[in-house]
C-alpha cells in the first residue's frame, strides 16, 4: 500500500508543474550573458552554465531515483550475501557427510 | 542455523517498516523553500553517508585488533565493515549527485568533500580487492588499508569547515526545521536498523566461512582427506 502511495505521491508531483509558473523544483537555466562575477580569489560560482538551454530535469524523478537505487543496492547486497551463505552451507554440509563416510 | 536474537529480529522489523513508510514521511515532509522537492533526496544522501561511516571505523576498529591483537574474529568483522563501506559509499556518491544535478547544475564538482569520499571509496574497493586477489599476507595488507582509509573519514567531515567548498556545511543537520526533523529521524532509525541486519547477515556468513575452514584443516590433520582430488 505505502509504494502505491509513494508511486502515486511521485507522480502527481510529476504532473502538478505542467500548469504551474516555474516552480521551485526545476532548474532555471542562466542567461549566456549573466556571467557570475569572479570572486577575490578567482572562482566562479557553479549556476547552473553547465544545463543545455531549457533544459529541465523533474526533481520527483530524481528523487525516486535515488530511493530506487538505494533499494536496489541493498537488495542486491542482501541477495549476494544469501547466494554466498547459502553456497558454503552445502559446502559444509557436503564435507561433514564425506568426512563421516571416509570415518565410518 | 543459528537462532536469530531479538535485537537482530527488531532491526529487521524496523528496517522492512522504515523502507516501506519512508518514502511516504519523505514526500510529505515540509519543502524545502531554495532547493524544492529535490532537497528530498538529503533524507536518504546523510544517512548513506553516516553510515558509510560507521562501516570505515568498524573495519578500522577490526582491522586494529587483527593486526594488532593476531585476533582473527577482528579480521570478520573488518571484512564485514569493509563491504558495508563500500555499499554506503556507492550510495552516498549516487545520491548526492542527483541532488546536485538540480542545486549545482552539474552532476560532479572536484569539491574537496565529494573528492575526498571518493577517495575513501577507492580505498576501500581497493582493501576488498586485495583481501580477494592478494594472495597470502594480503589480509595484513588490507587491515593496514583500512587503518589508512579510516583516517580520511575526519577530513570528510571537516573538509566543508576548513577549506572553501559548495558543499553543505555540518550545520544543515542541526538546523532542520521540526517538520523536516520527523523523517529525517525516521529515516536515519531505518538505515542504521539495515545496517545491523546486513552487517549480522555478513558475519553470519564469515562465521560460516571459518567453519568450513577449521574443519577442513582439522580433516586434512586426521589424514581424512588423503586420497582426494
Amino acid at each position: 500500500m505505502t509504494p502505491f502511495i509513494f508511486a502515486l505521491t511521485v507522480l502527481l508531483d510529476v504532473a502538478a508543474p505542467r500548469n504551474l509558473p516555474p516552480a521551485p523544483d526545476t532548474v532555471q537555466v542562466a542567461q549566456k550573458d549573466s556571467i557570475a562575477p569572479k570572486d577575490s580569489e578567482g572562482f566562479v560560482p557553479v549556476n547552473g552554465d553547465m544545463l543545455q538551454q531549457g533544459e529541465s530535469i523533474p526533481a520527483s524523478r530524481l528523487v525516486a531515483g535515488a530511493y530506487g537505487f538505494i533499494f536496489a543496492m541493498v537488495a542486491l547486497y542482501a541477495a549476494s550475501v544469501a547466494s554466498r551463505a547459502k553456497r558454503v552451507e552445502e559446502e559444509l554440509t557436503a564435507l561433514k557427510a564425506r568426512l563421516e563416510k571416509r570415518a565410518s | 542455523m543459528k537462532r536469530l536474537g531479538p535485537f537482530y529480529l527488531l532491526c529487521l522489523a524496523v528496517a522492512v517498516i522504515g523502507l516501506a513508510i519512508c518514502p511516504t514521511l519523505v514526500v510529505l515532509a515540509p519543502r524545502e523553500t531554495t532547493m524544492g522537492f529535490v532537497q528530498k533526496i538529503f533524507y536518504y544522501h546523510v544517512q548513506s553517508a553516516w553510515l558509510c561511516f560507521m562501516a570505515v571505523f568498524v573495519c578500522a576498529g577490526g582491522s586494529a585488533a587483527y593486526l594488532f591483537g593476531k585476533s582473527e574474529a577482528g579480521d570478520r568483522v573488518a571484512v564485514a565493515g569493509g563491504e558495508l563501506a563500500v555499499l554506503f559509499g556507492i550510495c552516498t556518491l549516487v545520491t548526492g549527485p542527483l541532488w546536485a544535478r538540480k542545486a549545482w547544475g552539474a552532476y560532479w564538482q572536484w569539491d574537496v568533500r565529494l573528492t575526498t569520499t571518493l577517495l575513501l571509496l577507492m580505498i576501500f574497493v581497493a582493501y576488498l580487492f586485495s583481501r580477494r586477489y592478494g594472495g597470502p599476507g594480503s589480509k595484513k595488507l588490507a587491515a593496514g588499508l583500512a587503518l589508512f582509509g579510516a583516517a580520511d573519514v575526519p577530513l570528510i567531515y571537516l573538509s566543508v569547515s576548513i577549506w572553501r567548498t559548495i558543499h553543505p556545511k555540518t550545520t544543515v543537520v542541526s538546523s532542520l526545521q521540526p517538520g523536516m526533523r520527523g523523517p529525517f529521524w525516521a529515516a536515519f532509525a531505518t538505515f542504521a536498523c539495515l545496517f545491523v541486519v546486513l552487517f549480522g547477515m555478513r558475519m553470519a556468513l564469515e562465521r560460516s566461512r571459518a567453519k568450513l575452514d577449521e574443519l577442513y584443516l582439522a580433516a586434512e590433520d586426521a589424514g581424512l582427506l588423503d586420497g582426494d582430488a
